[in-house]
C-alpha cells in the first residue's frame, strides 16, 4: 500500500486520539514518502498513551510539514523518497503495524547497505524540523538529582570523573537526612509548579514516602509483579527463536499484560513503566539499568522539570562457574558494580538533560551517599572546580 | 532503529578521534607514524602460523585506547602495544551485528545475511582459502566460537569451497554441556543462550561430537574438563583455556578465537562492560604468552587482535551509548587492530583508515594463499 491510498478508514484500528490526529493530517500523510509516513504513524499510533509533551511535539511536526510549501516539503523529505524498498516491505500493513514495519525496515536498510543514508537523511530531517518547530521551553528551570544509594560503594573509585569538568565537585558532603531533604525539595517544586507529568521520582530499590499528588513515583520494588510478567513474555519471545533484539523490541512495544497491573493509578505512567521493562534491554534484570533507562526515557519523552533518580544495589552477575553449578545469585548484590553503573548513569542522565530545551538554566546534582561526594552543575556552578570544606545536602540543593 | 527526535548534543563532550590517534601513538615505543610501507615479500606457509583474536563483542575507543580507557587495558598497552604494529582507524562499513560482522571479518566481504539466522556465509572464509590452496588437513584450521549460533561461520556455501574446506569448530560452552549432562538444571540453558544477539540454530550439538572433541582432541577426561571449567569466571576464559589446550595438542596453523564477554554491555550495566574489557585485555596477553611458550608457535606466529566493531557514542541522540551498536555512527563503526609477530615492525602506529575486511587478504598474503573473492585490500604495513 502506498500513502496515496490512505483514507480515514485506514485508521479504524487506532485508539480515539490517535485516530483523530491521523485523520486530521490525512492529506499530509498521503503526500509523504512511504518510509517517513510509516515512521510518523509509529509515533501517532501510540498517541493516546503518550505524555502531553510528546503529543505536542508530534502535532507540531505534522503541522509544520503541512504548512510549508509543497516544494519545500519535497526537498525536506526527498531523502526518504529515494530509499529503495523491497516489494515485501512496501506490501506490509505498515498503517496498522508500524512497529513491525520499522523492525523490518531496519533489517532491510542494513542488508541493502542503505542504513548510513537513512541515518543521514533522518538526522538532517529531524534537525530541520526541530529548528523550525522550536521545542517548548520548561515552565520552571529543570532540576535533576541523581542519588547513589548508601549500599553502593567501591573504595578508591574516582566518582563523577566524566562530570567534574562541567561543574563543582564536593568532596565532603554531610548526608544526614539528605534523602528527606531531596524528596522534600521535589515536593515543594511539585506544589509550586503545576506541570502535568512534570515531577518524577524513580527509585532502584524501596522508595521514600511521597504524598504530594504532583509527584509521579515508581520503583524497582513496587513494580516487581509487572517485572515478572515482562520477563515471562521476554523469555517466550526470545525462546521462539524468530529473531533478534529488534523483533523483541517491537513485540514488546505492542505488548501489555493480559491482566492489567496498576502500579500508580495513572494509565500513562503505568504504560510508561511497561515500556521501560519491555523495550529496555537489561531493565528487567538489573535495577541499575532500570533506573538509568527509565530516567533517560523520562527526560526524552515526558520532558519533566523535576526528576529524582536514586540507584539501589543491583543483583550480582553470575559467573560461568555459578551458572554451571546452578548456584543462585538472587538476593546477592554487587555494591561495587552498582556504584560504577550508577556513576555512568549519572553522566548519561546529564547528557540527556542537555538535549532538552532550557538546558542552559538546568540544575543537576549527583550525590553518593556512601562516598559522601557530590557534583553540582548549573548556570551558577563554575566548571571544573572543587569546593573546599564540607557541605550538607540542604546547602547543596540551595546552590 | 531509533528515529532521532532531538539533534542537539553537548559538543565539547564528543570524543575526538584525532586525540585518540595522538594518544595511542604516544603509547607506542617508537611512535613511528607510517602512511603505508611494504612489509615483506609474499612467501609460502613455511611453518608460519596465524592466530586471530576478536576482541569482542564490540568495544569503544573510549573504554580502550582513549585516555579514560587506558586503565582498562593495561596488558594491551604495556605488553602488546610496544611489540605491535597498531592500526588506529579500522572502519567496519558492514552490518553492525556480531555474527554477521565476525563472519565478514572471516570472509573479507561485508556479508548481508540476517544477523540472527546463524547461516553459513555465501563467500569463502579464510579457513577455506587456507585449506584449499595449501591442501591443509582438516585439523590445521580451527575456529573457537562463543556459542552455538556462531558454529556455521567456519565454512561457506560458495562453489568450489564449502564446509569440506572449512575450519574445525570448537564450541567451549557446548563441550561443557556435553561433559556434564544434568548439571546446572535450568541455568545451563540460560548459559547456552546468554548472548543478547544470539543467532538461533536448531539442532547442532548432539553431545557425541563434543565428547569426542574433549577426549580425542583436547585430551581431557570429562571430569578433568569439568573441573577446569568450574574454576573459570566467564565463557571467554573457557574459550582461551580450550584454545591453549588445542595449541598444545593439535597446534593448528590457523586459529581463530572469537571472544564475546564484552557483549554483556547490552544488559546496560556499565561495570560489567568494563569488567569484560579488562578480562579480554588479560586474556589477549595470556594467548600471546601461550604462543611464546609453545615451541610449535614461538617465533613463527602472527597474531591479529581486533574488535569486530565499536559501540554507539554517548552523545548520539539516536543511540544508546555503550549499551548497543545500532546507530552506525563513527564510534560504532571505527575501531583498531593490533598485529604482532615475526617480521612485524614493533612500535609502529598506522594512522591511515583501513577496513575490517582487509584482514583476510592481509593474512592471505602472509600465508601465501589467494583470497580472490575477498573484497578487502592487503595491509602492506604488515604483509
Amino acid at each position: 500500500m502506498q500513502p496515496r491510498a490512505l483514507s480515514r478508514e485506514s485508521f479504524q484500528a487506532y485508539e480515539p486520539m490517535a485516530r483523530r490526529v491521523a485523520s486530521e493530517h490525512l492529506e499530509l500523510l498521503r503526500e509523504l514518502p512511504l518510509v517517513l509516513c510509516a515512521v510518523l504513524l509509529r509515533e501517532v499510533i501510540d498517541f493516546d498513551l503518550r505524555f502531553p509533551r510528546e503529543r505536542t511535539a508530534i502535532e507540531s511536526r505534522l503541522a509544520f510539514l503541512e504548512k510549508i510549501p509543497e516544494a519545500e516539503r519535497n526537498r525536506l523529505t526527498k531523502g526518504f523518497a529515494d530509499l529503495s524498498l523491497s516489494s515485501e516491505l512496501a506490501g506490509e500493513d505498515w498503517v496498522r503495524f508500524p512497529h513491525k514495519f520499522e523492525e523490518d525496515l531496519s533489517a532491510h536498510l542494513w542488508a541493502s547497505k542503505q542504513y548510513d543514508t537513512f541515518r543521514s537523511v533522518a538526522t538532517s530531517f529531524a534537525r530541520e524540523v526541530d529548528r523550525a518547530t522550536s521545542p517548548q521551553q520548561p515552565e520552571v528551570p529543570r532540576w535533576v538529582v541523581v542519588v547513589l544509594g548508601p549500599e553502593l560503594r567501591k573504595d578508591d573509585y574516582p566518582l563523577f570523573r566524566k562530570l567534574r569538568p562541567h561543574g563543582v565537585f564536593f568532596p565532603s558532603v554531610d548526608g544526614a537526612g539528605g534523602m528527606t531533604e531531596i524528596v522534600g525539595e521535589l515536593s515543594k517544586r511539585a506544589s509550586s509548579a503545576n506541570v502535568p507529568y512534570g515531577h518524577w521520582y524513580v527509585d532502584g530499590g524501596r522508595p521514600e514516602n511521597t504524598t504530594n499528588k504532583g509527584i509521579h513515583r515508581f520503583s524497582w520494588e513496587e513494580s516487581a509483579a509487572l517485572r515478572a510478567k515482562v520477563l515471562e513474555k521476554v523469555e517466550s519471545v526470545v525462546g521462539s527463536g524468530r529473531g533478534g533484539p529488534e523483533m523483541l523490541r517491537s513485540a514488546m512495544a505492542t505488548w501489555s499484560p493480559q491482566k492489567q497491573i496498576s502500579m500508580t493509578g495513572d494509565l500513562l505512567v503505568d504504560r510508561f513503566i511497561v515500556s521501560v521493562y519491555g523495550e529496555g534491554s537489561g531493565t528487567q534484570v538489573f535495577s541499575t539499568t532500570f533506573v538509568q533507562w527509565a530516567t533517560r526515557e523520562l527526560l526524552r519523552r515526558a520532558e519533566p522539570v523535576s526528576v529524582v533518580a536514586r540507584y539501589g544495589p543491583r543483583q550480582k552477575q553470575r559467573t560461568l562457574n555459578e551458572m554451571f553449578s546452578a548456584t543462585s545469585a538472587e538476593g546477592v548484590f554487587d555494591p561495587a558494580g552498582s556504584l560504577v553503573d550508577a556513576d555512568f548513569g549519572a553522566y548519561s542522565t546529564w547528557i540527556n538533560l542537555n538535549r532538552l530545551a532550557g538546558s542552559d538554566n538546568a540544575r543537576f546534582i549527583a550525590w553518593s551517599q556512601a562516598h559522601r561526594q557530590a557534583i553540582a552543575i548549573g548556570p551558577d556552578c563554575p566548571r571544573g572546580t572543587e569546593a573546599p570544606g564540607g557541605i550538607d545536602v540542604g546547602q547543596l540543593l540551595r546552590i | 532503529m531509533v528515529f532521532p527526535s532531538r539533534c542537539s548534543s553537548p559538543g565539547p563532550l564528543v570524543w575526538k578521534r584525532r586525540e585518540f590517534l595522538r594518544l595511542a601513538s604516544a603509547c607506542t615505543v617508537n611512535s613511528v607514524l607510517l602512511p603505508s610501507l611494504p612489509m615483506r615479500a609474499a612467501g609460502s606457509i613455511g611453518g608460519k602460523k596465524v592466530v586471530v583474536v576478536t576482541f569482542g563483542g564490540g568495544a569503544r575507543d573510549e573504554e580502550t585506547f582513549g585516555p579514560d580507557g587506558h586503565e582498562n587495558i593495561p596488558w594491551l598497552l604495556k605488553t602488546l602495544l610496544p611489540q605491535s604494529t597498531f592500526f588506529g582507524q579500522v572502519v567496519n562499513r558492514g552490518i553492525l551485528g556480531h555474527y554477521v560482522a565476525t563472519t565478514s571479518l572471516a570472509t573479507g566481504v561485508y556479508e548481508t545475511f540476517n544477523n540472527f539466522s546463524g547461516v553459513a556465509p555465501p563467500h569463502p572464509t579464510l579457513f577455506e582459502y587456507f585449506r584449499r590452496d595449501l591442501r591443509r588437513p582438516v585439523h590445521d584450521a580451527w575456529l573457537i566460537s562463543p556459542s552455538n549460533g556462531f558454529r556455521n561461520m567456519g565454512g561457506s556455501t560458495a562453489r568450489k569451497y564449502g564446509p569440506e574446506f572449512g575450519a574445525s569448530v570448537l564450541l567451549p560452552k557446548q563441550l561443557l554441556q556435553a561433559a556434564s549432562p544434568g548439571h546446572g538444571a535450568g541455568s545451563i540453558d540460560r548459559l547456552l543462550r546468554d548472548t543478547y544477539e544470539e543467532p538461533h540454530i536448531s539442532g547442532g550439538a548432539t553431545g557425541e561430537t563434543e565428547l569426542r572433541q574433549i577426549e580425542n582432541i583436547l585430551r581431557f577426561s570429562r571430569d578433568e574438563f569439568v573441573q577446569h571449567a568450574l574454576s573459570m569466571d566467564s565463557a571467554d576464559e573457557l574459550s582461551v583455556y580450550v584454545a591453549h589446550q588445542l595449541m598444545l595438542q593439535v597446534a593448528p596453523s590457523l586459529l581463530w578465537i572469537t571472544l564475546h564477554d564484552i557483549d554483556v554491555a547490552h544488559s546496560g550495566a556499565f561495570s560489567l562492560y568494563i569488567d569484560g574489557i579488562q578480562r579480554t585485555d588479560r586474556l589477549c596477553v595470556d594467548i600471546w604468552k601461550n604462543i611464546q611458550a609453545n615451541p610449535e608457535y614461538s617465533g613463527k606466529t602472527t597474531m591479529f587482535v581486533l574488535p569486530d566493531f565499536g559501540r554507539d557514542s554517548d552523545t548520539d541522540p539516536g543511540g544508546n551509548s555503550f549499551q548497543h551498536h545500532r546507530t552506525g555512527d563513527a564510534a560504532s563503526r571505527t575501531t583498531w587492530m593490533m598485529v604482532l609477530g615475526p617480521g612485524v615492525r614493533e612500535g609502529v602506529f598506522v594512522q591511515r583508515a583501513v577496513e575490517s575486511i582487509d584482514l583476510v587478504p592481509t593474512i592471505g598474503k602472509i600465508l601465501g594463499i589467494s583470497t580472490a573473492l575477498a573484497e578487502g585490500r592487503v595491509l602492506s604495513e604488515v604483509a
